[in-house]
């Protein structure tokens, strides 16, 4: 089958409804050609390629430290989890001793990415579903953890800031008066997020039994992060193939009960609070010591392949990097968690009405260049 | 080459026709998870190696699947009905290195322009836009 | 205060007993009211659509400068901000949006990705170099991504731009033929 099948007018009332790639609510440059009976959603056909770069031909041209701006750019509301996959991977490549203080940076970023990622879900989901006001006071809480991530790294989206072997320069002495005050002010903002969105009569109403995939299926389709989670399967890269300190740190891993869309969205939320006491700890256990490890101004790995992934706020984000010697990689694949989330819209959304097509896009939370690449 | 051991994977190699029931085998096993297919052009050994990347959440431990076709008219079984997630992945790689999933129940383009010849990941491709990278010299 | 900025050197306020009476130009009103109240069509392709939201939500919020409107169809928006790369396979999605803007239409390319390219101008072989290939660009913001201070800028540009049009002949940029 190498198109939609036409629809039969003579006897159904099924019609083909195009879903982008320009519309409001595909965040992003996604296309989506849905076969409709009526208001029931019959087949859905995605189509995606419209801000294909080519990058894994890029990366083939160009050497391993002009790698790291780009990984900012696929997904860019997860710029920190993407850095640090692949200075990771060229990290292991090399068999370099990352200092503990490093470690400690990262984890500040990641979890501050990972708030400030799922702040922007909240607020483009909000919109799709017709909700002003949470976009307004999610923009509001962003811009303090911007200010925090552009202090440090000099970029409020796409940071590149991470280098192989750790970090140019150390966090300036603003950062931790910044990080105390966000964190003692933002437990309540999520609060104040929960009820005004997801705690929402109307939002419930739309969301709760909407969009159901099981734990099994879910496995199936390769997704990760809380779609996967909201699915009753607590599994986080972070545990079941732990990464720098976290094995140290403690925290919970949210999972939902019932795989729908309600779940997905509740179980982000859970993740700021949880990511609110990572931070917690890694500020109080902030070490002393080196913020780089010192690594050849010409850069060649020895010949070998790894695969290194971390926990996006999107899921698994993992480089898979090929060096046959050289200062250039043989083959870098990015394995992206919003490729196989949305591959599994198609299953979820079979049976569904219309406009639970915003309701289950959205609790996906794509970014469109992830996927594309 | 060889594979320095800074990946815990096991890495095991197999013939095309063998795929099936590898897969079959390890995900009876508890390999759940297909993270990622992708493939390898190796214009020296005229073969592009098909890598397949399974992870057991069971378990906690990964493995490395890898095949090898023949740079022309490489073929091997499609294992969407296995893993639903290898349907994306296998466009993708067909599309980017020309190898023929066989069984693929919509083996359309994927990411690239439909005007676009050729098969992007292969090193010999030739594109218009493609040249190396300028040479800077050490200050 | 939006107001005050279409009031151009041709107009005048009178002040008369009770009332002030603002004497200018059709051009002046009809351009103050163009250039305050931009409808743009929500065009964020990557990286640069979040700081396009972060330039429209709050703090640096555009409904300042009369941007108030997002208006997700072409036909009833001003002005498309083309904030993301460009490939070759959205080369007739946009062409397709802006012929379906009705005139007077304005485009802006914000970011390095629409201005030329971006990063990837180099050697990839989907991008287009800048969507200035495929329509006709007023206002070029660069940066990877443009802080939301330089998108309000870019606008402000464009507001300037447009109070320096004449009713008598349609919008197109300088250096088309029949501009103004």
């Amino acid at each position: 089958m190498s198109e939609a099948p036409a629809p039969d007018l003579s006897t159904s009332d099924e019609f083909l409804l195009n879903v982008g790639p320009q519309h409001p609510a595909t965040h992003g440059v996604l296309r989506v050609v849905v076969t409709m009976d009526g208001e029931v959603v019959k087949d859905l056909q995605p189509h995606i390629g419209y801000v294909h770069r080519g990058l894994e031909k890029l990366f083939e041209n160009r050497l391993y430290e002009q790698i790291i701006p780009y990984t900012d750019r696929t997904d860019y509301l997860s710029a920190i989890a993407n850095n640090w996959a692949y200075v990771s991977a060229v990290e292991r490549l090399l068999g370099l001793e990352i200092p503990k203080k490093v470690e400690y940076i990262r984890v500040l970023m990641a979890e501050l990415n990972r708030i400030n990622s799922h702040l922007l879900w909240l607020a483009a989901y909000g919109l799709d579903m017709g909700a002003f006001t949470p976009f307004l006071y999610a923009f509001r809480d962003r811009e303090e953890i911007t200010v925090m991530v552009e202090e440090a790294s000099g970029g409020r989206l796409t940071t590149n800031y991470f280098r192989i072997g750790g970090f140019t320069r150390d966090l300036p002495a603003s950062f931790f008066p910044h990080l105390q005050k966000f964190l003692r002010r933002f437990g309540r903002a999520v609060d104040e997020l929960d009820t005004l969105l997801v705690e929402n009569a109307i939002f419930v109403a739309r969301t709760r039994g909407v969009g159901v995939i099981s734990r099994e299926r879910a496995i199936s389709y390769g997704m990760t992060g809380p779609c996967l989670r909201a699915s009753d399967a607590p599994l986080d890269v972070r545990r079941e193939m732990p990464y720098s300190i976290y094995p140290s740190l403690d925290f919970e891993i949210p999972a939902g009960r019932n795989g729908d869309t309600w779940d997905r969205s509740w179980v982000r939320i859970e993740e700021m609070r949880q990511s609110l006491r990572i931070l917690r700890q890694a500020a109080e256990g902030f070490p002393e010591g080196e913020h780089r490890v010192r690594v050849p101004r010409n850069l060649e790995p020895p010949a070998g392949e790894v695969y290194s992934a971390v926990e996006g706020p999107r899921g698994e984000v993992g480089f898979w990097v090929v060096s046959e010697g050289g200062r250039k990689p043989y083959r870098v694949k990015m394995r992206k968690p919003s490729f196989s989330n949305f591959s599994a819209l198609p299953e979820i959304l079979r049976g569904l009405k219309i406009a639970d097509l915003v309701a289950v896009m959205g609790s996906l939370d794509l970014v469109v260049p992830e996927i594309d690449r | 080459m060889q594979v320095r051991p800074v990946d815990p994977a096991a890495q095991v190699s197999i013939e095309p026709s063998a795929l099936r029931d590898a897969l079959t085998f390890l995900r009876d096993e508890g390999f759940d998870f297909l993270v990622f297919v992708t493939a390898l052009d190796r214009p020296a050994e005229g073969v592009i190696e098909l890598v397949y990347r399974l992870f057991s959440y069971a378990a906690r431990v990964p493995v490395v699947v890898r095949v090898r076709v023949p740079r022309d008219g490489g073929r091997v079984p499609s294992v969407c009905d296995l893993y639903r997630t290898a349907e994306w992945h296998e466009r993708e790689t067909a599309e980017l290195f020309g190898v023929e999933f066989s069984g693929h129940p919509d083996p359309r383009r994927l990411l690239l322009p439909d005007d676009l010849e050729g098969y992007p990941l292969r090193k010999d491709f030739t594109h218009p836009n493609l040249k190396p990278l300028p040479e800077v010299s050490a200050e | 205060m939006g107001l005050m900025n279409g009031i151009g050197p041709d107009s005048l306020v009178l002040r008369l007993p009770g009332a002030n009476v603002v004497v200018g130009s059709l051009d002046a009103a009809i351009n103050a009211s163009r250039s305050n109240s931009l409808w743009t069509l929500t065009f964020g392709l990557a990286c640069c659509a979040i700081e396009m939201m972060a330039a429209g939500a709050s703090t640096y919020d555009w409904a300042r400068f009369g941007f108030e409107v997002p208006s997700a169809s072409p036909r009833r928006a001003d002005m498309m901000i083309v904030a993301g790369t460009v490939v070759r396979k959205m080369v007739p999605v946009i062409r397709t949006l802006y012929e379906q803007m009705p005139d007077p239409k304005y485009v802006v390319a914000m970011g390095g990705c629409a201005v030329a390219g971006g990063p990837y101008v180099y050697d990839s072989y989907t991008i287009v170099r800048g969507v200035s290939e495929i329509v006709p660009v007023d206002v070029y913001i660069p940066g990877c991504p443009p802080r939301p201070e330089a998108l309000l800028q870019g606008l402000m540009v464009l507001q300037e731009r447009i109070r320096g049009q004449t009713v008598r002949r349609p919008s197109r940029p300088a250096g088309v033929e029949g501009s103004t």
